[in-house]
């Protein structure tokens, strides 16, 4: 058996880490969990009182050997298994200085606890039994949200809105196959009646694979919405995507000079857009050129132009299309719906009028800082503002995605069973099969493999 | 007082279907057997109704017989009627059904006992058992008389208590005209071994002699009926048919009518009975939307004219079960020769029983069939066959016999038994085996032969039998492989002589098996000649189903692998961080052996299994460490 026995967490000693990022900050949250939990805090603390579950208390860490004081904390204590992990658990909020929180850090390893490895808090509320695992990757899927709708999304997860979800599906097959079950044990007895070729069971078949798609689809559909926006500026030389670019973001990002094809690679830069995060990518100009350097920047440019989601296409706003706006043009035909004119240097005069191709133009200005906030404004209407309203749901993850692509599979090859008349034993293994895969994504059928997979995603204090 | 030699290897005690298998089973291994019956009249009697098999149940009396067992060939012996049911499903859902002549079968048992080697068959009642730290050392009996032996197969039924039910009225017995033991369920208890209670019932008999079959549909047995034994080349018995009638609106009024004077509706019954085999009271009252219910009406035997009426157990008053009778087409005028009734007995929870079926608690006592919990003939002797194999390798000081479920049906019911425990009396279904596509009737003996084999419970005629059997599919395998087919003139005539289309190129007889229109018949004008139909539909199906087939077989690897998981004996679950005291207490009360039955558990969460699953792999990896 494969398996590799050094990344299976020990489960039953008490863990410690820095739950807040390290760096100077106002406060620095230290977390424990574990049986010793509470041991371990009254050392560092010598509290007069013992600590009572989910009050806060504020009180004065020292090193218990040399008795020096490390800081002035507040500590917190959540008895099991009203706790996030099910265990015992304290949080220690110190000053956010790296060393003070080391220093803790350090003073709770060495009377017991052990550094946690990532994804091991969430790893131990799974193994306790507090959530189901797609309440787990709810949780990391929360931390690393992208956007408003990812956040929502993720917070509908943990609520266990895709348990219930799956739930509904699993009953479904469930029904189905005690409806197959009880033709194949009863129908001798006449207890049952004669299989009903009245499409009965094509029904039910036909409804599931409805919703199975259904959540398939949501997830390729919203794709992109959940690994954040991408956007890419392209355009001939000089045409001034790289001040635009700028103008975006508020800063002097990309060299801008006066000389065609200054940006020689691809610039790429994350951006907070009203709570979402878009990648903007400047590309090279695109013009027609031996330089070998260059040319391999247009390469890219196409590249870029083929992964993103919005196609700023740039020209000049005081002059007609030239051939090279023309040739742009022939790269993005099979990207039309995605690309937007922007018509730059609008400052300078407004000759080019937008043309059939695109759907949506803009006359902007870098300089004057025209269009930008109307720009600013399509762009969050259009494609950050999606909503969701509570009925719905959208699968957000991979494995989750996968998953409902086999079961998926499996539904159709039921299907096509009952279509050509193939005998109930068969058709039970398919709804067996479907059910298994179900169970995978809760974590009910889930092999060890993947449930570390899955934590090995976390970071680390979480 | 010691009037016989009082030394023995095993004990049984009872003879019914499980403690026949069970001691036929310890004498064939060599092993000296007392066989212990209240009534050496009633060896192996079909208390309810004169079959053997049906869905499910059928598999596992192929499988005892692949193993060695006598039911198949007792029910071949003495089988009326033959019938395959299911016939238009798939292979693995078909199963085999005899009517019997039920006193031929106690008759033809009672003589294959008698003649046994090793094996003792004496009338006395067992009152007590002795048991010495925890291990057994004997049985004493109403006579006074004391037996020492190493292990003892406890197989008494519904005879632990039993109390008989017709109306209000009820008496104890543990079948109508027959006393009931009291002294083994004592002993169970005193012995700390928790005991429930159900009740079962049976319909009244009939004298056939006043139905009127001119009203009831005759269903006739196969034309050519297949034997349950692989060893079975011809069926002595005349056949005959049964006949179907159904009940109506009239019955169910009077049934409706009368429910107060049920003593299950009355609350004197309070324990719980067949959900699948339910009385004719229940099904009016749980199905109250349907207009009729169906009826078979059963042949006894070929010289009675006595009729089983299956499909109408009850326990409501006499008066009452001759009215609702003669409500039904058919049994105007019928006279019941026997009332039916139902009967409370006690039973041992099976979780408390190893694979072996041997209990927990005392070393050497091993407790089969109906006081396990279970229904129906074939289940008892599946597990007599297996207490009976497991205790007399125990008294050899050989490792146990254990077939799990993805082997057999067998393995099946005892894992669900111990693992599961029962909630009402447990029937065999098919859809209970996961793994059933490769559990077949077809191929019981060439799943289990082999193992039986090795331990020594097949002789040389059954081995001959199976050897031939599998040397010839294994040589239809590789022929089929090999020939292969040009769409050559000739070959396109007989082609579209099996109305199959033509292949554009050469294909071998194996992908031509594949089509949904081919079956191993039309092979022979190939020159593939499969004089064995058996053997033919078994190489059928592996090749017609082998999508499926494989798809099981690689769930049965993942099971495999959980199975190999093995959990210790003395392991404390309270150990591990994080299990409720609720699923501590189920794991410590079923003992599981391996993680596999740990997660068949009702109530273990599934993530207890991934933190059991973990800590029991740390555990190996510290182990093998410190080696």
């Amino acid at each position: 058996m494969l398996f590799h026995l050094s990344q299976i967490h020990k489960t039953d000693d008490t863990i410690c880490a820095l739950a807040t990022p390290i760096g100077v900050s106002a406060l620095g949250i230290v977390r424990l969990s574990g049986s010793k939990a509470l041991a371990i805090v009254e050392n560092l603390t010598k509290l007069s009182q013992p600590l009572k579950s989910h009050e806060i208390i504020k009180t004065t860490i020292k090193n218990p050997k040399t008795k020096e004081r490390v800081d002035e904390v507040c500590l917190s204590y959540f008895k099991n298994p009203k706790s996030y992990t099910g265990e015992d658990m304290i949080e220690i909020y110190a000053h956010g200085n790296p060393h003070i929180l080391n220093d803790i850090l350090h003073l709770c390893v060495q009377n017991g606890g052990r550094l946690a490895k990532p994804g091991e808090f969430s790893s131990r509320a799974f193994l306790n039994g507090k959530m189901d695992l797609t309440q787990a990757e709810a949780v990391s899927g929360l931390i690393h949200s992208k956007s408003s709708l990812t956040r929502k999304l993720a917070h509908k997860q943990l609520k266990g809105e895709f348990f219930g979800i799956l739930k509904e599906l699993k009953e479904a097959l469930v029904q189905t196959l005690s409806h197959i079950e009880a033709h194949l044990d009863f129908e001798t007895e006449g207890d049952v009646k004669e299989f009903s070729q009245d499409g009965f069971l094509l029904n039910k078949t036909e409804n599931l694979q409805k919703k199975v798609e259904g959540l398939t689809t949501s997830y390729k559909q919203n794709q992109k919405l959940m690994q954040g926006l991408k956007v890419v500026f392209v355009g001939k030389p000089n045409v001034g995507k790289s001040s635009l670019f700028n103008a975006f973001l508020n800063e002097e990002r990309a060299i801008v000079t006066e000389v065609p094809g200054t940006t020689r690679d691809v610039l790429y830069e994350t951006v907070f857009f009203d709570q979402s995060e878009i990648e903007i990518l400047d590309t090279a100009g695109v013009h027609k050129t031996e330089d070998v350097v260059e040319k391999q920047g247009i390469e890219r440019t196409k590249k870029a132009i083929n992964s993103a989601d919005i196609i700023f296409v740039v020209v000049h706003a005081h002059e007609d299309f030239q051939k090279e706006d023309h040739e742009i043009l022939t790269w993005l035909h099979d990207k039309k719906e995605h690309c937007v004119l922007l018509l730059n240097k609008a400052d300078l005069g407004k000759r080019n009028t937008p043309q059939i191709f695109f759907q949506n133009s803009f006359y902007v200005s870098a300089k004057s800082g025209e269009g930008i906030d109307e720009l600013k404004r399509f762009l969050k209407e259009n494609y950050l503002e999606k909503e969701i309203n509570d009925a719905e749901f959208i699968v957000t993850h991979q494995r989750h995605y996968e998953i409902l692509e086999k079961t998926n599979e499996k539904i159709q090859s039921l299907k096509e069973g009952i279509q050509n008349k193939i005998s109930l034993e068969y058709l039970a293994c398919d709804v067996s099969e479907a059910l298994h895969l179900l169970g995978e994504i809760t974590g009910e059928t889930t092999s060890e493999e993947v449930i570390q997979k899955i934590f090995s995603e976390f970071c680390i204090g979480k | 007082m010691a009037i016989y030699s009082n030394q023995y290897d095993v004990i049984v005690v009872g003879a019914g279907h499980a403690g026949c298998e069970a001691a036929l089973a310890g004498a064939r291994l060599g092993l000296k057997t007392l066989v212990l019956t209240m009534n050496i009249e009633v060896v192996a009697a079909m208390s309810c109704n004169p079959a053997i098999g049906g869905l499910g149940k059928g598999h596992l009396v192929k499988e005892i017989d692949a193993l060695g067992g006598e039911m198949g060939l007792n029910a071949d012996a003495t089988g009326i009627q033959f019938r395959q049911l299911n016939t238009r499903k798939g292979a693995a859902v078909q199963s085999s059904r005899c009517q019997s002549d039920k006193y031929l079968y106690a008759l033809r048992m009672k003589s294959v006992l008698e003649k046994q080697e090793n094996l003792f068959l004496k009338q006395q009642i067992v009152e007590g058992l002795l048991i010495k730290n925890d291990q057994v050392k004997g049985v004493k009996t109403n006579i006074g008389e004391t037996f020492f032996s190493r292990c003892i197969i406890i197989t008494t039924g519904t005879f632990m208590n039993g109390l008989l039910h017709v109306g209000t009225k009820s008496k104890s017995g543990g079948r109508a005209g027959e006393g009931t033991s009291g002294g083994i369920s004592q002993c169970l208890t005193s012995l700390g071994i928790e005991l429930g209670r159900f009740k079962t019932g049976t319909p009244p008999r009939l004298d056939g002699l006043t139905i009127d079959y001119s009203k009831c549909l005759e269903q006739p047995g196969d034309k050519n009926p297949t034997p349950f034994s692989f060893l079975t080349k011809t069926l002595p018995q005349p056949q005959v048919s049964c006949f179907i009638t159904y009940t109506n609106t009239q019955t169910h009024e009077i049934i409706r009518k009368n429910l107060h004077k049920s003593p299950l509706y009355a609350g004197i019954i309070k324990s719980t009975g067949p959900r699948y085999c339910p009385s004719i009271e229940d099904k009016i009252v749980r199905f109250s939307n349907r207009e009729r219910h169906q009826i078979f009406l059963e042949p006894m035997g070929l010289n009675t004219t006595e009729v089983y009426i299956n499909g109408a157990s009850t326990s409501l008053p006499v008066d009452v079960q001759i009215e609702l009778l003669r409500s039904i087409s058919g049994l105007e005028n019928v006279e019941m020769t026997r009332t039916g009734y139902a009967v409370e007995y006690d039973y041992a929870k099976p979780t408390q029983l190893k694979p072996t079926l041997e209990t927990k608690q005392v070393e050497g006592l091993y407790l089969a069939g109906q006081i396990n919990g279970t229904s129906g003939y074939e289940e008892a002797a599946a597990q007599g066959l297996v207490a009976g194999i497991n205790a007399a390798l125990h008294c050899k000081g050989k490792e146990p016999f254990i077939l799990d479920r993805s082997q057999a049906y067998i393995g099946v019911l005892i894992d669900d038994l111990i693992t599961k425990g029962v909630e009402d009396p447990y029937r065999m279904m098919t859809s209970r085996a996961e793994y059933r596509l490769l559990l077949r009737e077809g191929n019981a003996d060439l799943r289990l032969t082999e193992k039986a084999r090795e331990i020594g419970l097949i002789r040389d005629d059954r081995w001959n039998v199976f050897e031939k059997r599998k040397e010839s599919l294994d040589e239809l395998r590789k022929k089929i492989k090999e020939t292969k087919i040009s769409p050559s003139n000739e070959n396109i005539l007989k082609l579209e002589k099996i109305k199959t289309a033509t292949p554009k190129k050469m294909i071998s007889l194996e992908e031509l098996l594949r089509r949904p229109e081919i079956g191993y018949e039309n092979l022979s004008l190939f020159d593939v000649n499969i004089c064995d139909g058996s053997v033919g539909k078994e190489l059928e199906i592996d090749i017609k189903f082998k999508g499926y087939i494989e798809k099981q077989e690689e769930s049965i690897q993942q099971f495999k692998k959980l199975e190999s998981l093995r959990i210790p004996k003395d392991f404390i679950y309270s150990n591990i961080p994080g299990f409720s005291r609720e699923v501590i207490e189920k794991l410590e009360k079923v003992k599981p052996a391996s993680l596999g039955q740990a997660s068949r558990i009702s109530g273990v969460t599934p993530s207890a299994m991934t933190n059991l699953m973990i800590y029991l792999k740390k555990r190996s990896f510290e182990q093998r460490k410190l080696k």
